[in-house]
């Protein structure tokens, strides 16, 4: 009877002990795409709740935006007004004869009114660009700058010639092949699947909606770099993924590509600052 | 804004007895201590150690932190509010820095 | 009478296929016509735009020229929206941009390949932060493909898991001149995946140099051994 019952009690544990380790080792194993993706929206739902620290930049901002006499600067509502600012851009501006998004703006106004030559404002948006925890001004007046068109709705202007001009150049270069990898812009941002690059799942300019929420939270603040991520910086480090030459900011091509997605994202609401891996 | 500066949000007004969300954003690295595989150098790291937070001079929370809180936290702390006055916030770092911040808060 | 009913069906065969030709011809408009009823942007006006957005660095001029392949496919937004007519081209000029290791194919060293494969670096310049060093060689297929069980990988490609045993390639088999016909068709859409799929996503690596055809090699084998761990 005894042994009876120590061999079972035996056996008991040995089966317990079997389920435990067989859950143990479940849990190693790789999450299916949708569970990596629900665990990955609730992480940023989580850090959605409460102060961004992109907040801190536009403390700075504000300050910065003074210092450099950006006050001064028409964002395409009058001289120093920043509300909605970011709404309306990219626009043309006659003064500078181009059309113009809110970095490249910046850029021309710093020129402009605080003295700076291109080679320093070049040098000043890149300040920051490969460091982590960097505290730069640059970031800082465009996070201020962007921050205070929250809640408002893109509306950039498409029938204007030029910014039609822009966004037909801007879809183009989207869709253009280039490079020793042969990438472009929709190897990874384009189609009508579902797809995921690694862990990331990625937005696509073909499914509507998406490319407004990718863009309506730019600057977007970066926990790996805790520091917040330009549009232009965002393209540069795309574009040296693909393996592109290194990028110019304030070029061209950054007006372009900004006249597309934003044009794409009319109608988003905006939400600066995202935050983001 | 320097390294320890924080924004400190708390609501304006509250009922009594509900129970408040103090949240606030430190700047700060967070750099963890570091030993350099290749020469054997050690870092000690730089990160802030403990935070308090009082409501009316009375202690409230105390909290303290280590390296592995990442870069700029972002924290979040309950409190029953039940008298309306001042809440403060006093953290230092490891590097023997001491700040202090203050909100009001009005409870009906 | 035969001749004439002969004549009569090549001319409208004739008929038909200069007809077919010009509705081709709008096909490769649409992009730019749906999109622009007043505005017209030329392809040296985009060419323009993309140059000035880069350094000019003369490293790096290189990567800015376009060849035949590159243009077509920029003209279509994805492959399902291309003619025919491209796809040809694009399979036509590409088959001619195969080259094979200088010893034929032979089965090459899965664990090279496996270092290929995982590694993400190679290629990568910029001016600031951290760029890819000259020796740096990889492939990066994690980005795209899952390969291994149990290794998280992206899903823009099809997943390999398996693929030498989807190949029905076994120890037994491996040198028969079947298995090595597989392992050079696998070689080839490595090497220039776009001469079988054109204008995919995948870059191709051996065309560009990014790998050699000696690394390709090592891929392959590493995709189809029987020993190595995609097939365990």
């Amino acid at each position: 009877m005894r042994k009876i019952l120590l061999t079972s009690a035996v056996f008991g544990l040995a089966c317990a002990g079997f389920l435990g380790y067989q859950a143990v080792k479940a849990q190693d194993q790789e999450l299916s795409p949708e569970e990596e993706i629900r665990l990955v929206q609730e992480f940023n739902r989580m850090i959605a709740e409460g102060i961004n620290p992109g907040e801190i930049w536009a403390e700075i901002g504000k300050e910065a935006f003074k210092k450099y006499n950006l006050d001064k600067c028409d964002f395409g509502l009058g001289p120093g007004k920043v509300e909605g600012a970011l709404a309306q851009l990219p626009r043309y501006f006659p003064d500078a004869k181009r059309v113009m998004d809110l970095e490249t703006r910046i850029g021309w106004c710093l020129q402009q009114y605080a003295g700076m030559t291109p080679e320093q404002v070049k040098k000043f948006v890149q300040q920051c660009w490969g460091k982590s925890q960097c505290m730069g001004e640059y970031d800082a007046i465009v996070m201020y700058v962007s921050m205070a068109s929250n809640g408002q709705k893109f509306n950039v202007n498409l029938k204007d010639p030029q910014v039609k001009r822009m966004y037909e150049i801007g879809k183009q270069i989207y869709y253009a092949r280039l490079g020793p990898w042969d990438f472009n812009c929709a190897t990874c941002h384009a189609g009508q699947k579902e797809v995921r690059i690694r862990a990331t799942r990625l937005w696509s300019a073909d499914r509507p909606g998406e490319a407004g929420q990718a863009v309506s939270i730019f600057p977007k603040y970066l926990v790996r770099w805790a520091q917040p991520m330009t549009m232009h910086y965002r393209y540069s480090e795309c574009m040296r993924q693909m393996r592109w030459p290194g990028f110019e900011p304030h070029s061209d091509l950054a007006v372009a590509l900004s006249t597309f997605l934003y044009g794409t994202a009319n109608g988003t609401e905006i939400k600066v600052p995202g935050i983001g891996r | 804004m320097a390294t320890g500066t924080a924004i400190l949000r708390v609501p304006k007004e509250a009922q009594k007895g509900q129970v408040v969300r103090v949240q606030m954003v430190i700047t700060h690295p967070m750099t963890p201590p570091r030993r350099d595989p290749q020469t054997g150098q050690e870092t000690p790291g730089y990160f802030l150690t403990k935070l308090q937070l009082f409501h009316n001079d009375q202690l409230v929370s105390e909290m303290n932190m280590a390296a592995g809180i990442s870069a700029n936290p972002f924290i979040a702390l309950p409190l029953k509010a039940d008298s309306s006055g001042v809440i403060k916030i006093a953290y230092e770092d490891n590097r023997g820095g001491k700040w202090e911040r203050t909100a009001e808060i009005t409870v009906k | 009478m035969k001749k004439a009913l002969f004549l009569g069906l090549l001319a409208i065969g004739l008929v038909g296929i200069s007809t077919a030709q010009q509705k081709k011809q709008p096909a490769k408009q649409p992009q730019k016509q749906a999109a622009k009823e007043e505005v017209r942007v030329t392809p040296e006006e985009v060419r323009q735009v993309l140059l000035s957005g880069f350094e000019q660095d003369p490293k790096f001029l290189w990567k800015i020229e376009q060849d035949e392949s590159q243009r077509i496919c920029s003209q279509y937004p994805s492959m399902e929206d291309m003619p025919p007519q491209a796809v040809q081209k694009v399979i036509e000029l590409e088959n001619k941009n195969i080259k094979y290791p200088q010893w034929g194919i032979y089965w090459g060293d899965w664990k090279e390949g496996k270092k290929l494969v995982e590694s993400a670096r190679g290629g990568r310049f910029a001016s600031y932060g951290f760029s890819d060093r000259p020796t740096d060689r990889g492939g990066n297929c994690y980005a795209c493909h899952l390969i291994e069980k149990g290794v998280p990988g992206g899903t823009m490609g099809p997943s390999l898991a398996g693929y030498g045993k989807r190949y029905e390639i076994t120890k037994e088999n491996m040198n028969t001149p079947e298995s090595l016909e597989k392992l050079k068709t696998v070689y080839k859409i490595i090497y220039n995946g776009w001469h079988a799929f054109p204008c995919s996503s995948m870059p191709r690596f051996g065309y560009h140099g990014v790998l050699s055809p000696e690394e390709v090699m090592n891929i392959a084998t590493y995709l189809l051994h029987p020993e190595s761990p995609v097939n365990k």
